[in-house]
């Protein structure tokens, strides 16, 4: 791997050598020539999406301050990021996999999930977070100020991370409530695949959630030379969406409900009013179905047949 | 044109123009409590609002600023059967959590035109799917017990009475 990489940096170095200095060094024209042959053989798509200018799709207008890595761009990254990346600086032959954790372990500070060990430590600077909300700009920078810890295993393939739920602060203390706030997050490097899980901790019989990414997708095997290390990071808003919808979202809500924290961001966790405003635009076979997904739905999706009724008849 | 600071729960503040804050009826109802003369730069806290959702509710109310100006309560009341705009659908294309959270902002900070757009999101991620399907997108777990689940199946098998035809008093 690390031979390959040289060659594709020496690649990289190529064109900007001038045309006097190729003809005094015709060793550099046989190495292009290797290169290119190992471009063509072992990594196009990463020779390839290397040219690409931006991380995400071209928007009309740039975000000179994003707030989240879903907004970020080559030229602008959330201050939690680079405070993040900043600490690994020396760190930069790091497996790809690994830059793809820390990557996830940035979106779940974006989601209100801290790592525990962090959270020892800075608990008495962060800020409360109500259950109706998930994103906090002020802990995010606090949190990334420390490295991430996690654990890594089996050859480095495998890393884990525990975290917490971060709540407000009428959020009680009791030990099995806050067992409920715990969960598992752990990253799996199978191939050009990452397969990662967050599971609630033991003895929690509630469910987990995992998504599988491709690695090469979102990090670059590639390092340009004096270059920022996110520069290696691409579809940063596609990664966000992938680890909210299926991981960190579900895993809050989850946790949320087992507090019996009615407001929260998800369909069950809305003021009733909300629900007629949803459930107003659909008709009544559409309603019936609702009614069966559960019980919190059902009396719903009820209310507003009755309401439809009484209106129709006065 | 004038100015104002829109602070979020986690403590970011936001410019904009007053004419577009005002899309909100709280934003509107607070600035009229300002005195006049304070309203030029005035800070105004949002507690149930944070700093992504806010950037997001601006970002949707200056696109919107002029169908707001010109809409009346008569179009409002039209507004139910007006479909999502193809800028809208995009811009609200994002993870549930985020739409959930805009959805509940859009409740707090009373923009309705917000509220029905996003909640029209949300419905018609309901529509067409099966009771599993609609369990599986939004991640609800089944908590009916089976002898619940038999009833509900038997009812949904009686034939379901005419809603127009209206019993009369037997005499």
């Amino acid at each position: 791997m690390s031979d390959t990489k040289s060659e594709i940096e020496g690649f990289i170095a190529i064109p900007t050598t001038s045309g006097e200095q190729q003809q005094q060094q015709p060793q550099q024209q046989q190495n292009e020539q290797q290169v290119v042959g190992t471009k063509d053989i072992k990594a196009p798509d990463q020779v390839g999406k290397k040219q690409r200018p931006r991380l995400i799709q071209e928007k009309s207008t740039q975000e000179t301050n994003p707030l989240i890595l879903e907004h970020a761009t080559l030229e602008w990254v959330p201050q939690h990021m680079d405070k993040l990346l900043n600490q690994y600086q020396e760190c930069r032959k790091m497996p790809a996999a690994e830059w793809l954790h820390l990557l996830t372990y940035l979106v779940a500070l974006e989601c209100g999930f801290v790592e525990e060990e962090t959270f020892a430590q800075k608990r008495h600077l962060i800020q409360p977070v109500p259950s109706f909300s998930s994103f906090h700009a002020q802990n995010v920078r606090i949190l990334s100020e420390q490295p991430a810890r996690y654990e890594v295993c089996f050859n480095d393939t495998v890393y884990i991370m525990r975290l917490r739920t971060l709540l407000d602060k009428h959020a009680p203390e009791e030990t099995s409530l806050v067992a409920a706030l715990q969960c598992r997050l752990m990253a799996v490097s199978l191939g050009d695949q990452l397969m990662i899980t967050l599971s609630p901790a033991p003895p929690s019989k509630e469910p987990g959630y995992s998504v599988s990414l491709s690695i090469g997708r979102y990090v670059l095997n590639i390092q340009a030379k004096n270059k920022p290390i996110y520069h290696r990071f691409r579809k940063l808003d596609e990664l966000s969406y992938q680890l909210k919808q299926h991981l960190f979202q579900p895993m809050r809500s989850q946790q949320l409900m087992q507090m019996e924290m009615k407001l929260q961001p998800s369909l069950l966790g809305l003021p009733d009013e909300l629900y007629f405003e949803i459930f107003r635009y659909l008709d009544k076979s559409q309603l019936n179905v609702v009614a069966r997904v559960n019980r919190h739905l059902h009396f719903y999706s009820k209310e507003v047949e009755r309401k439809r009724l009484k209106g129709g008849r006065s | 044109m004038p100015v104002i600071k829109l602070q979020s729960s986690d403590g970011e503040i936001f410019e904009t123009d007053i004419e577009t804050a005002k899309c909100s009826s709280t934003i509107k109802t607070l600035l009229e409590d300002c005195p006049v003369e304070a309203e030029n730069d005035t800070l105004i806290p949002l507690p149930n609002v944070n700093s992504t959702i806010l950037k997001k509710v601006l970002i949707w109310a200056k696109h919107h600023r002029e169908d707001i100006a010109e809409e009346n309560e008569e179009e409002a009341a039209k507004s139910v059967a007006v479909q999502i705009t193809p800028w809208d659908a995009e811009f609200l294309s994002m993870d549930q959590g985020t739409l959930f959270e805009l959805i509940l902002a859009a409740n707090y900070l009373d923009i309705p035109n917000l509220l029905n757009a996003a909640c029209m999101t949300v419905a018609n991620m309901i529509k067409g799917r099966t009771t599993e399907e609609i369990r599986q997108t939004f991640h609800i777990t089944n908590d009916f017990s089976p002898s619940e689940e038999d009833l509900m199946t038997m009812e949904s098998e009686v034939p379901q009475e005419d809603e127009a035809i209206e019993y009369g008093e037997i005499i």
